[in-house]
């Protein structure tokens, strides 16, 4: 039965999203799945009552009259590259990978005061104190280039206009369903980890614990930040590759809301690309300027959990309109 | 074998459909079931086919959509233009028929036809005498 109704919708991705098509679709999708239940209730095997059902299916070029989609029927498809399934498991994945590297890229810079501290302040190897936060420092810069490097695989999915079948909406909506909660989780310790570390850090201070070490209510209070930040930045990047995914299509056709949390096509435009390139690059320049100028450690880290709000407001800023245009 | 063509029963999936609807209101997978049973499996409509004459016939009048009850089906009646226009197609086809079999030849005039029986009658000879032989 997914084999029919995969079959329908890739039929009826590309058509416009207006009332007779809908109509158009349930009807013929029940025609189907009443032929399908018979055949299968008369003992047919599976594969043969599909083969039949698609075969006796018809030719949608037979209502482009009705429905008055004559244009799109016979506009050629070439314009829109399909992501297979198989490239938009990998892409999720690579993703998933990419958030996890920038999460602990965020992490090393909001720790990378704490090795001086422990190395320099409390160890007494000054110069060494000093060459571990630079050598933080540049780990996490380090991991944001490789990101950087890496996701110029998917460029492509920026550069041409991309559609998805029904089938990839389907699994990959599936996914980000199930991801949804553990996002919550994410987000929700990373929001009570920032709360508490000053709570911590004071509790230390004011009760005078583990008084041998030197500032060491600073190392509490960066450390539970550093573990708040990267849940955060994880748990908003990671949904975003499902995102990129399920807003393919264009909304303006029926491919474009086989779902609810599909919304509109998203695509950056060339400036907006280069840009995204150096944004993690570029909000850890900021960190550190800041931070070394007025030296308030406990409040520059604030950010890193806003980066993920600037992000996806320079995407909506330079957001690609051209290719929508081209499909009214 | 030989299969309907498509281009000259394309003007009387409406009479199929309407005879269908005359009886009784029906829905797209009942109407496209009684063609089939109806012909001895001859001519299936295709999904397509059948949902384009029912929009083309629901916006002559001919016939009205309506849910059903029970299921969430889309069911059909006919109205009364589409009754008047039935009793029409049948007349026009009544023509058409007469006029198109004036150049219908006869099985019996087919010369190929008949050769073939005599070929395989022949045929039928020889098998039972390579039987006769072998008993």
């Amino acid at each position: 039965m997914d084999t029919i109704k995969n079959y329908l919708e890739t039929m009826f991705m590309q058509l416009p999203n207006t009332r007779e098509v809908l109509r158009a679709k349930a009807e013929l999708g029940q025609m189907m799945a009443d032929k399908y239940n018979e055949l299968i209730s008369e003992g047919k095997p599976e594969n043969e009552a599909i083969a039949t059902v698609l075969s006796e299916f018809g030719n949608l070029d037979e209502l482009s009259e009705t429905l008055g989609i004559k244009e799109v029927i016979h506009k050629s498809p070439v314009d829109k590259r399909v992501v297979k399934i198989d490239e938009a498991r990998a892409y999720v994945k690579d993703r998933e990978a990419n958030s996890l590297r920038t999460g602990i890229g965020v992490m090393l810079c909001i720790l990378s005061p704490v090795a001086e501290i422990i190395i320099g302040k409390n160890i007494g190897l000054r110069g060494f104190g000093v060459l571990s936060m630079f050598m933080t420092i540049a780990l996490a810069v380090g991991l944001f280039i490789y990101n950087s490097v890496q996701s110029e695989k998917w460029s492509w999915m920026e550069k041409t206009p991309c559609a998805v079948e029904f089938a990839t909406i389907d699994e990959i909506n599936k996914a980000r369903e199930a991801y949804r909660p553990l996002k919550a989780v994410f987000l929700c310790a990373g929001i009570v980890c920032c709360i508490l570390a000053m709570g911590v850090a004071g509790a230390v201070d004011e009760l005078r614990l583990f008084r041998a070490i030197n500032d060491v209510e600073g190392i509490f209070f960066l450390s539970i930040i550093a573990i708040g930040v990267c849940l955060i930045v994880y748990g908003a990047l990671r949904d975003t590759a499902f995102t990129k995914i399920l807003t393919m299509n264009d909304s303006k056709t029926v491919g474009g809301n086989y779902v609810d949390s599909q919304k509109s096509v998203k695509r950056v435009t060339k400036t907006g690309q280069a840009i995204l390139s150096v944004f993690w690059p570029t909000v850890t320049c900021i960190y550190f300027m800041w931070s070394f100028v007025t030296m308030d450690w406990f409040i520059t880290w604030i950010i890193w959990p806003l980066a993920p709000v600037f992000k996806m407001l320079i995407e909506a800023i330079f957001e690609d309109t051209s290719s929508n245009s081209e499909n009214m | 074998m030989i299969e309907i063509s498509s281009d000259v029963i394309r003007g009387y999936n409406d009479t199929m459909i309407l005879y269908i609807l005359r009886n009784a209101p029906s829905y797209g997978y009942e109407i496209s079931k009684n063609i089939k049973s109806m012909t001895e499996g001859k001519y299936i409509i295709k999904e397509t086919t059948l949902y384009s004459a029912f929009t083309r016939m629901e916006k002559n009048g001919f016939i009205e959509a309506f849910s059903g009850e029970e299921d969430r089906r889309t069911y059909y009646r006919i109205t009364d233009a589409g009754r008047k226009f039935y009793d029409e197609k049948c007349d026009e086809w009544e023509l058409t028929k007469e006029v198109v079999e004036k150049f219908i030849a006869k099985k019996g005039e087919i010369s190929d036809s008949t050769e073939e029986n005599d070929q395989n009658d022949q045929n039928d000879q020889k098998d039972q005498n390579d039987q006769n032989e072998k008993v």
